[in-house]
């Protein structure tokens, strides 16, 4: 089990996430935090490669927070969106021995219809709606909870 | 269990209540919004259009933002059907209500016209794309007339229509909308205004001659009221409030006045008297004179009734002889024909211009063989004057270059266009009753009156006392015996 510190969909936003290990190649993580809009959160799994290295791969699939649309008009507007999202990241430790490592990720956001209908209506009456970037990347660092 | 932890925002719940307040230019809509859909409503309105389903594509208003209720003011045009749904517009898009429809019929008042005292036309228009269920002019005394005051109903049919307004009162202002009924709504044209014609105002002249058998009257028109004058006349009955049913005249209006001689008047009578005037409103009366005629003094052959009057040392008749027989029975020759006339070489009488209308007031006129006939002309006691005699008249009165003015009628009932001067303060009541020509001279009735005396001034002529409009002078003129003159009698 690990906690982290980090920023990215798949920390709520600005947040944490426990990640907990039942076996050593899969890690089911809840993240929560802050998204500029309200509390941003996640549920998903990873599937971690075996490696003996600093450095180990994974992938990443999960639910939850992954598009805040953001209106300026009178005033700023802002609506979370929620959906599944899939990744792969690498995990860095700084030593072998450490049980601190930092976390990379990079992630396929799937944003639901509803975001894509109202992208196309507030863009109909003159709303000024900046595109999405397709992919989303996220950084984080985290601590082994484990002796 | 985390269902709701990921539920995305749904579009805005809008509700569009029904339209009011609908005029020619505008409407009022109210909307509100039921639910937010779980983000900011950050724009709301209504889209409005004339096909049907209206959305942001459409026309549309911003009526701010944020949850709430809110009321939109539209501006439409006249003629048509519209569709007008409530949006907002929250982080899910934009959300609409329930379509409402509301028509703008377009209603204009054109024209009044044909206005009579109780009645008026007018027409209207009435512009929309489908029959409405009525139409037609609504009009008060007051203005901004509705359907509740007075209205006519002209169908549902659209475009162009004229309508009568009945009922109306003369002389009254009144104010008048056409107006279109589609549903529960109620479409007023502009505001027009007409005045009805009213009866015409006037007032009954005072008696001239009361106390003769030549009585006049007439009126005075004080406002027409807007209308033409069609009739003029006096109306008198031996009963109060006379009426144009009753014994009447039907004289010429001169400007603003006109003046009327009675007829068939009864000696020792009492009469009520009006004039009236008629217009597209109907007939309307003067103020009511009571005037009594004289008893018969003298009755000639005929039965004709005359009056008299003392001058000096002698009686004269007031009125101008009007017997067709001598005073012992026998009949004088009625001539109508011209050459007649002038040939004729017995006594006779005629007609001004062969009317019978004359006699009534300026009697008949005799040849100088009648006048000077040894059977009498004049009633029994009373008799034809001499040249001698009328020169006491004339001389009584102050001369030839004076007299005239002391006999002549006043006024300008027979005497026209003026009469100046004129006193009658002899009573003699002269009248200008013309002549009948046997040269083609003609006198002018209303401008010469003419006397015979039975005096001959030779064989051919004979001398008769004239009297003229503009003058005071009564001169002695030598005539020839066949003109035709008025003849007035002095007592024996």
């Amino acid at each position: 089990m690990n906690i982290g510190l980090g920023m990215g969909i798949d920390y709520g936003g600005f947040g944490t996430r426990l990640t907990y290990l039942p076996v050593k190649q899969t890690g089911l993580f809840a993240s929560v935090g802050y998204n500029l809009n309200s509390v941003g959160y996640n549920f998903g799994a990873q599937f971690r490669f075996p490696s003996e290295k600093r450095i180990s791969c994974h992938l990443t699939g999960m639910y939850g927070y992954n598009t805040v649309l953001i209106v300026e008009s009178t005033t700023i507007s802002k609506t979370t969106y929620f959906g599944p999202s899939i990744g792969a990241g690498m995990e860095l430790k700084f030593k072998k021995e450490t049980k601190q490592f930092l976390s990379f990720e990079v992630l396929l956001p799937f944003r639901p219809q509803a975001y894509q209908n109202a992208v196309d209506d507030l863009r109909l009456i003159g709303f000024e709606v900046k595109d999405q970037v397709p992919l989303l990347f996220s950084i984080g660092y985290h601590f082994s909870l484990n002796n | 269990m985390f269902g709701g932890c990921f539920e995305n925002p749904t579009l805005p719940v809008v509700t569009t209540e029904p339209v009011t307040n609908v005029t020619a230019t505008s409407a009022t809509v109210k909307s509100k919004i039921d639910t937010d859909g779980g983000s900011e409503i950050i724009r709301k309105g209504v889209c409005i259009n004339q096909s049907g389903n209206p959305t942001i594509l459409d026309g549309y208003t911003i009526d701010g933002h944020r949850s709430g209720d809110f009321e939109t003011m539209l501006f439409v045009s006249s003629g048509f059907t519209y569709y007008v749904r409530a949006y907002a517009v929250n982080g899910a898009g934009i959300g609409y209500g329930n379509e409402v429809t509301f028509s703008v019929v377009g209603v204009s008042t054109d024209f009044v016209y044909d206005i009579t005292g109780f009645t008026a036309l007018g027409s209207g228009s009435v512009i929309f794309d489908r029959p409405v269920d009525s139409k037609g002019l609504c009009w008060s005394t007051s203005p901004n007339p509705t359907v509740n005051d007075f209205k006519t109903m002209e169908g549902s049919e659209t475009g162009y229509f004229t309508s009568k307004m009945t009922n109306l009162v003369p002389g009254t202002r009144y104010y008048v909308k056409a107006y279109a009924i589609d549903g529960t709504n109620i479409f007023y044209g502009n505001e027009t205004e007409f005045v009805t014609f009213d009866y015409v105002e006037l007032t009954t002249k005072n008696i001239l001659n009361a106390g003769t058998f030549i009585p006049s009257s007439g009126g005075e028109i004080i406002d027409t009221r807007g209308g033409a004058v069609f009739n003029v006349g006096i109306c008198w009955s031996t009963t109060p409030n006379p009426t144009v049913n009753d014994a009447k005249t039907d004289d010429y209006l001169y400007y603003s006045s006109f003046n009327s001689e009675f007829s068939g008047l009864d000696p020792n009578t009492t009469y009520y008297v009006r004039a009236y005037a008629t217009n597209i409103v109907g007939t309307s009366y003067g103020n009511e004179i009571v005037f009594t005629t004289p008893v018969s003094e003298v009755n000639d052959i005929d039965g004709n009734a005359y009056t008299s009057v003392t001058i000096g040392s002698q009686i004269w008749l007031v009125e101008n002889l009007k017997t067709t027989r001598f005073s012992n029975g026998d009949e004088i020759l009625q001539i109508t024909n011209q050459v007649d006339w002038v040939n004729t070489t017995t006594a006779a009488w005629t007609y001004y211009e062969n009317e019978s209308k004359y006699n009534n007031h300026y009697g008949k006129l005799y040849n100088w063989l009648a006048a000077s006939d040894s059977r009498n002309l004049c009633p029994a006691n009373w008799h034809v004057p001499s040249q001698t005699e009328w020169d006491i008249l004339i001389g009584y009165l102050g001369g030839e270059t004076v007299a005239g003015s002391k006999l002549k009628e006043t006024g300008t009932v027979h005497w026209k266009p003026d009469n100046p001067g004129a006193t009658n303060s002899s009573g003699f009541t002269a009248l200008p009753g013309a002549s009948r020509s046997v040269t083609g001279y003609v006198h002018s009735l209303h401008s010469n009156g003419l006397y015979w005396s039975k005096s001959s001034s030779d064989t051919e002529n004979a001398f008769a006392y004239s009297m003229f409009m503009y003058a005071a002078y009564a001169n002695r003129i030598s005539y020839l015996k066949g003109y035709g003159f008025s003849v007035r009698c002095l007592k024996d």
